[in-house]
C-alpha cells in the first residue's frame, strides 16, 4: 500500500533502464500516477485545493494568533452595541452584543468545525470500509446481518436523534464536540459500508481474482493486494464529500442550537447568534463566517468531483 | 480408448486428468428454502472424460454447453455438484482447499478476456512471479529471473515486467497471461478461449506460440472453445459438448472426417468457410438452444436435431437418454447417439441428408 | 455496374478530437454499392470499419468527428446536411443493424413496439396499423409465434431472437441500404448460419443494399458480392468476394487468409504476420502496413501507394502487387 501512496504523491522508485516505448508516452504509468496526472490536469481539482488549503492556513495562523478566550471579554462600548463594521485592525468587523472580533471568531470557530469535518470523515469511512470488506468478502450470514444491521441505522431518522443526542451530551467534552462527531459518524457509516460492499463484490467476479486464486495465492493475499486496491476508489472520492456533509451538517445542527454550545465557536454556533443582529445592520457577522462555510463546501465539491473524474476508469488518457 | 469409467491409475502411464461423472449445478432463486426441489442451471450434467499425458483436448459447444464450466470445476476454481476430478492419480473432488492450493503448481489456465484477467494496478512483472511467491519458490532473485525468463519464453522483453496492464494491447496481454501461466512450470494447462478474443492477425501468432511451448514443454492441454475452425488445426483429441453433456469425442482427424452425431455435423456445416460454394447446402439447425435449467427429456438435442426429423420422430430420442458409448467401427471416437450416423461427413450436404430420409437406418 | 448506385462515398477522410489532438482515423475510403448488392467490409480492430460506417449516416458525434468527403445517396449529398434531414433518411433510406442487440434495443417497450415505431415514422401508417404490420415483419424473420413474440421484452428473447427482431426493425422501413456492423459476432456459430442466411435473402428478396461489416473473413465469403478490405484506415484491396479471397493481391489480405488456422491446415505452421496494428496516434510512414510486410522494400517506406486497379473489378493498395502475384517476395 506504500508503494501505492507513493506513486499517487509522485515519489518515483528507480526505473526499469532502457525499455523500449510501447505507445506514444514516454513514461511508464501506474493507474494511480494516471490519476494524478488527470486530476491537476484539470482546472477544477488543483483550485479547490489551492481554496481549501488557504482556508486551512488561515483558520491554523489565525487560531494561534487570535486565540479565543472565552473569559476575556472586552470592555463593551455601549455605543456600537451592533457591532463595528470592518476597517483597518479588524477586517472582518466586531459582532455585536460582546464586541468580539470576527476574524478571531471565524479563525477558531474553523478550527472546530474542521476537525469536525475529518474527524466524521475518517471516522464513518473508516468503519464503512472495514464493515463493507468483511461483508463483501465473507458473504453469507455475515454479509446480511452487517447490511441489516446498515438497514436498521438507515431507517432511523437520523436527523431527530442526532438532533436529540446532541442536546443531550451537550455541554460535555469539550464543548459537545466529541459526542456531535460520535454521533454523526455512528449515522454515517452505513452509505460507505453499502458502497465498498458492492465494490468488494464486483471486484471480486473479476477475471484477475480468479486467475490469482488460480495460481494459489492464499485469500488474504488477494483480498489485501488484488480485491482492496481496486476497490478503493469510490472511497477516495466520496471522503471529501463526506468532510464536506460533515461541516454543513455540524453548522446547521449548531444554528439550530443543538450542537456544540457557545462556549467553543463553531461556524455553525456562530451564525446562530449573529442572525438576529442582521436586522440591525451587522451583515458581516453573519456575512464571513457563512462566506467560509461556503467556500469551505465548495472547494470541497469541486476536489470531489475532479478526483471522481480523475479516477473514472472510462475517462479517456 | 473408451471414455468408460477406467480403473484408478496411478502410475505415469495413466492419464493426466480424468473426469468421472462430473456434475456442476448453480442454484438459481433467493436462499430461502423452498418446498419441493429448487431450480438449478445444470452447466455441467453429467461428464467423463480422460485427458492423456502430452495431448490437447478440445471442448468445443455452445453457449449453454457448460465447457467455460467444465475448464472451471476440473481445475477446482469452482466445486463440483457432484462427480469426481483425477488428476494424476490425485482425487482433486476430495482435497481440502489448502491441499488444492498446492495442486495449483502443476495446472494453471489461460483466461479468454486479456483485459479481465491482469489486475490494472499491479505491474505485470508482479503478476507473473505472484504464483512463485504464492509457492516459496526459491528467494527473491530466483524468482526474479523466473519470471523474466518467462516473459522471454512467450516473446516479450524482460524490460516490459515494470509495465502496467492499460500499456499493452490484447494480444500483448494473452501473452503476460500464459508467462504468468507457464511461471510455475505446470504439467497441465486450462486454456479458456484463449484466442477469441485477439485480432485475426494476432490470433495465429498466438497459436503458434501455444503449439511451440506445447512441445517444448511437453504441456497437456484442455483448450476450451466454440470456434471448430481454431480446434480442428490445434488439438489432437475433441469432444463436443451440449447443453452439459458430451455429444461425441474422439480424435480430430476421425471428428472432423467421420462424425457420427447429429450436432456434430451440425456445428460442422454451419462453419462458414471462404472455401465453401453453396450455402444453400448448410445444414440450418431450426430453433434455439434450450434453457440449461430444464433440459430436453431423453436425448437433450431431439429438439433442433435433424436426423430425428429425417427419421420420421423416433420415440426413443424422447424417451431414452442415449449413453456416450464408442463406436463399434471405429473404438477411438464415443457418441451419444440412438442412431450415429457412419458416414457423417456425406450429410454436411443436402443431397446426403435426403438420402438418409431415403434410407433411414435401423437401429 | 450499369446500374445507378444507392449510395456512393468518395473520399471519406474522418478525424477525431481528442484530448491528445486530432488523429485522423479513416482517410480516403471510396466504394458504391448498387441495388440488391451486398458489400462486405472486412477488417481488425482499428481498421475504421465500423467508423466509416457511422459517418456515412451522421451517427458520429458532431463535437468529436470532423468528417469530409461524399456521401451520396439516392443522388443526393449526405455530408453536411442537418440532422432533421438525417433522421428522416434514417430507418427510412438507410436503417443499421449492430452487434450487440441488447444494448440496441430498448428494454423496456416490447419488440413489436419498437418495429411499430419504425412503421409511424416514417409514415408507413398509424399506431394500429404499425402494430399489426410488426407482427408480419416478426414472421418474415422466421420469428416463430410472431404475434407472441411481439409482446414481449427484449430481455426476454434470445440472443439469436434479439438479432433477428432488430433485422425486422432494420426492415420496417423499407430501407434502400442496411448497414449490419457485426450482426452475427454474438452469436452461436448455429445461429449464425440462420441470421445470416435470413438477411440475405431478405435484402435479395426486396433489392436493398446490404453493407456487412465484420472481421471474420468466412462469414464475408458466402455471404458478400463484393468485400473491401480495411487497414489502419484506408481501403487495402477489393474486388468481388471470392476472387480477393481466394487469391488476394495485396500483402495484408494474402498473409491474413494464410493466418487463419483451419481443420484443412492441420499440421502445417501457421502463417503469421509479425507485429501489431498501428494504432491512428502512430502510423508508418508511407504505407501503413509496410513494418509487417514480408514483401516490403525501402520504397514503402517513402510514399503512400494509391489504390490502383488490378484487372477487372479489382483493385489493390501496393506497390509491389505484381511481385507478389508471380509469387515471389
Amino acid at each position: 500500500m506504500t508503494g501505492v501512496l507513493k506513486s499517487f504523491l509522485g515519489i518515483r522508485g528507480p526505473k526499469g533502464g532502457g525499455a523500449p516505448k510501447l505507445h506514444a508516452e514516454a513514461v511508464s504509468e501506474s493507474p494511480w500516477q494516471q490519476a494524478r496526472r488527470r486530476f491537476f490536469a484539470a482546472r477544477m481539482g488543483p483550485w479547490g485545493l489551492a481554496i481549501i488549503g488557504t482556508i486551512f492556513l488561515f483558520v491554523i495562523i489565525g487560531s494561534l494568533l487570535l486565540p479565543f478566550d472565552f473569559y476575556n471579554v472586552p470592555i463593551r462600548d455601549v455605543q456600537t452595541y451592533a457591532g463595528r463594521p470592518p476597517a483597518w485592525g479588524r477586517p472582518f468587523g466586531e459582532t455585536g452584543m460582546l464586541q468580539l472580533d470576527v476574524m478571531m471568531l471565524v479563525a477558531n470557530g474553523g478550527r472546530t468545525s474542521l476537525l469536525i469535518g475529518f474527524a466524521t470523515a475518517i471516522g464513518s469511512i473508516g468503519i464503512g470500509t472495514f464493515v463493507g470488506v468483511i461483508s463483501g468478502f465473507f458473504g453469507g450470514k455475515v454479509d446480511t446481518l452487517l447490511m441489516r444491521l446498515a438497514d436498521i441505522f438507515l431507517m432511523i431518522p437520523s436527523l431527530f436523534v442526532i438532533l436529540v443526542l446532541a442536546r443531550i451530551f451537550q455541554g460535555s467534552g469539550g464543548g459537545g464536540v466529541l459526542s456531535l462527531i460520535t454521533v454523526f459518524i455512528a449515522f454515517g457509516w452505513m452509505g460507505i459500508a453499502r458502497l465498498v460492499r458492492g465494490q468488494v463484490l464486483a471486484v471480486r467476479e473479476m477475471e484477475y481474482v480468479e486467475a490469482a486464486r488460480a495460481l494459489g495465492v492464499r485469500p488474504i493475499r488477494i483480498a489485501l493486494r488484488h480485491i482492496l486496491p481496486n476497490a478503493i476508489g469510490p472511497i477516495v472520492v466520496s471522503f471529501p464529500f463526506a468532510v464536506g456533509g460533515a461541516i454543513i451538517s455540524e453548522a446547521f445542527i449548531s444554528y439550530l442550537g443543538f450542537g456544540v454550545s457557545g462556549d467553543t465557536p463553531t461556524w455553525g454556533n456562530i451564525l446562530s447568534e449573529s442572525t438576529t443582529f442582521l436586522l440591525q445592520g451587522n451583515w458581516w457577522w453573519i456575512g464571513f463566517p457563512g462566506l467560509f462555510i461556503i467556500l469551505t463546501a465548495l472547494s470541497i465539491n469541486m476536489i470531489g468531483d475532479a478526483l471522481r473524474a480523475a479516477l473514472d476508469p472510462r475517462g479517456r488518457k | 480408448m473408451s471414455d468408460k469409467k477406467t480403473t484408478k491409475s496411478a502410475s505415469a502411464t495413466g492419464p493426466l486428468v480424468e473426469l468421472r461423472g462430473l456434475k456442476k449445478h448453480f442454484p438459481i432463486g433467493s436462499a430461502i428454502p423452498l418446498i419441493g426441489k429448487r431450480k438449478t442451471v445444470k452447466a455441467v450434467d453429467g461428464v467423463d472424460l480422460t485427458i492423456a499425458r502430452g495431448e490437447t483436448l478440445a471442448v468445443v459447444g455452445e453457449s449453454g454447453s457448460g465447457k467455460t464450466t467444465l475448464g472451471r470445476v476440473t481445475l477446482g476454481l469452482q466445486k463440483a455438484t457432484s462427480g469426481e476430478v483425477w488428476f494424476d492419480g490425485t482425487k482433486l473432488t476430495d482435497r481440502s482447499s489448502e491441499e488444492l492450493r498446492h495442486l495449483r503448481r502443476r495446472m494453471q489456465i489461460v483466461f479468454q478476456d486479456p483485459f479481465g484477467s491482469l489486475n490494472p494496478r499491479l505491474p505485470i512483472g508482479d503478476q507473473i512471479e505472484e504464483g512463485l511467491v504464492a509457492h516459496n519458490v526459491g528467494d527473491s532473485a530466483s524468482r526474479r529471473e523466473k519470471m523474466r525468463a518467462s516473459l522471454e519464453i512467450v516473446g516479450l522483453p524482460a524490460e516490459y515486467a515494470t509495465r502496467y496492464a492499460h500499456e499493452f494491447s490484447g494480444g500483448q496481454r494473452q501473452r503476460v497471461g500464459i508467462a504468468r501461466a507457464l511461471a510455475l512450470d505446470p504439467e497441465f494447462i486450462v486454456l479458456d478461449e484463449p484466442v477469441s478474443a485477439l485480432d485475426v492477425s494476432i490470433q495465429s501468432q498466438v497459436l503458434n506460440l501455444l503449439a511451440d511451448l506445447r512441445t517444448k514443454k511437453g504441456l497437456t492441454y484442455m483448450f476450451i472453445s466454440h470456434n471448430l475452425d481454431v480446434v480442428g488445426y490445434f488439438a489432437d483429441r475433441v469432444a463436443v459438448m451440449y447443453l452439459g453433456k458430451i455429444m461425441e469425442v474422439g480424435p480430430v482427424d476421425q471428428v472432423f472426417t467421420k462424425p457420427q452425431h447429429p450436432y456434430t455435423i451440425a456445428l460442422l456445416s454451419a462453419v462458414p468457410k471462404i472455401e465453401a460454394h453453396d450455402s444453400a447446402d448448410r445444414l440450418i439447425l431450426e430453433g434455439e438452444i434450450p434453457s440449461p435449467v430444464n433440459p430436453p427429456s431423453g436425448c437433450r438435442f431431439r429438439t433442433r436435431c435433424w436426423l430425428r426429423e429425417q427419421l420420421g420422430n423416433p420415440e426413443r430420442c424422447s424417451t431414452e437418454e442415449p449413453l456416450l458409448a464408442a463406436s463399434p467401427r471405429s473404438p477411438a471416437v464415443s457418441v451419444a447417439c440412438h442412431f450415429p450416423l457412419e458416414d457423417g461427413a456425406a450429410s454436411i450436404t443436402k443431397r446426403g441428408r435426403s438420402a438418409i430420409a431415403a434410407h433411414p437406418k435401423k437401429s | 455496374m450499369s446500374a445507378m448506385p444507392v449510395i456512393e462515398v468518395n473520399n471519406l477522410n474522418i478525424s477525431f478530437r481528442t484530448a491528445a489532438g486530432i488523429i485522423h482515423v479513416v482517410q480516403d475510403v471510396s466504394f458504391s454499392i448498387t441495388r440488391g448488392e451486398c458489400l462486405g467490409i472486412v477488417g481488425e480492430s482499428g481498421s475504421g470499419k465500423s467508423v466509416s460506417a457511422l459517418a456515412t449516416i451522421g451517427l458520429l458525434v458532431k463535437d468529436q468527428a470532423i468528417v469530409s468527403g461524399s456521401v451520396k445517396f439516392r443522388g443526393e449529398e449526405l455530408i453536411g446536411k442537418p440532422e432533421s434531414y438525417m433522421r428522416k433518411i434514417r430507418g427510412g433510406g438507410i436503417s443499421m443493424v449492430f452487434q450487440e442487440p441488447l444494448s440496441a434495443l430498448n428494454p423496456v417497450t416490447t419488440i413489436g413496439e419498437q418495429i411499430a415505431e419504425v412503421l409511424t415514422a416514417h409514415n408507413r401508417g398509424g399506431w394500429r396499423e404499425a402494430n399489426k404490420k410488426a407482427i408480419e415483419y416478426l414472421e418474415l424473420v422466421e420469428i416463430a409465434q410472431p404475434a407472441a413474440r411481439a409482446k414481449q421484452y427484449p430481455h426476454e428473447l434470445s440472443g439469436g431472437m434479439r438479432q433477428r427482431a432488430m433485422i425486422a426493425m432494420a426492415l420496417a422501413g423499407e430501407p434502400d441500404l442496411i448497414i449490419a456492423d457485426e450482426p452475427t459476432t454474438a452469436l452461436d456459430v448455429t445461429i449464425q448460419a440462420q441470421v445470416l442466411g435470413l438477411l440475405r435473402r431478405a435484402t435479395v428478396e426486396r433489392g436493398t443494399a446490404l453493407i456487412l461489416i465484420t472481421h471474420d473473413l468466412g462469414v464475408v465469403s458466402e455471404t458478400a458480392d463484393r468485400i473491401a478490405v480495411m487497414y489502419a484506415g484506408q481501403i487495402v484491396e477489393e474486388g468481388p468476394a471470392q476472387q480477393v479471397l481466394r487469391a488476394p493481391a495485396g500483402p495484408y489480405a494474402l498473409d491474413l487468409v494464410a493466418s487463419i488456422p483451419s481443420y484443412e491446415r492441420r499440421g502445417k505452421g501457421l502463417s503469421t504476420i509479425q507485429g501489431a496494428i498501428p494504432s491512428p496516434t502512430n502510423f508508418p510512414s508511407g504505407c501503413r502496413f509496410h513494418p509487417r510486410c514480408r514483401f516490403a522494400v525501402p520504397a514503402c517506406a517513402a510514399t503512400m501507394p494509391e489504390l490502383t486497379p488490378r484487372g477487372v473489378n479489382r483493385a489493390v493498395r501496393c506497390f509491389r502487387a505484381d511481385e507478389i502475384a508471380k509469387g515471389g517476395a
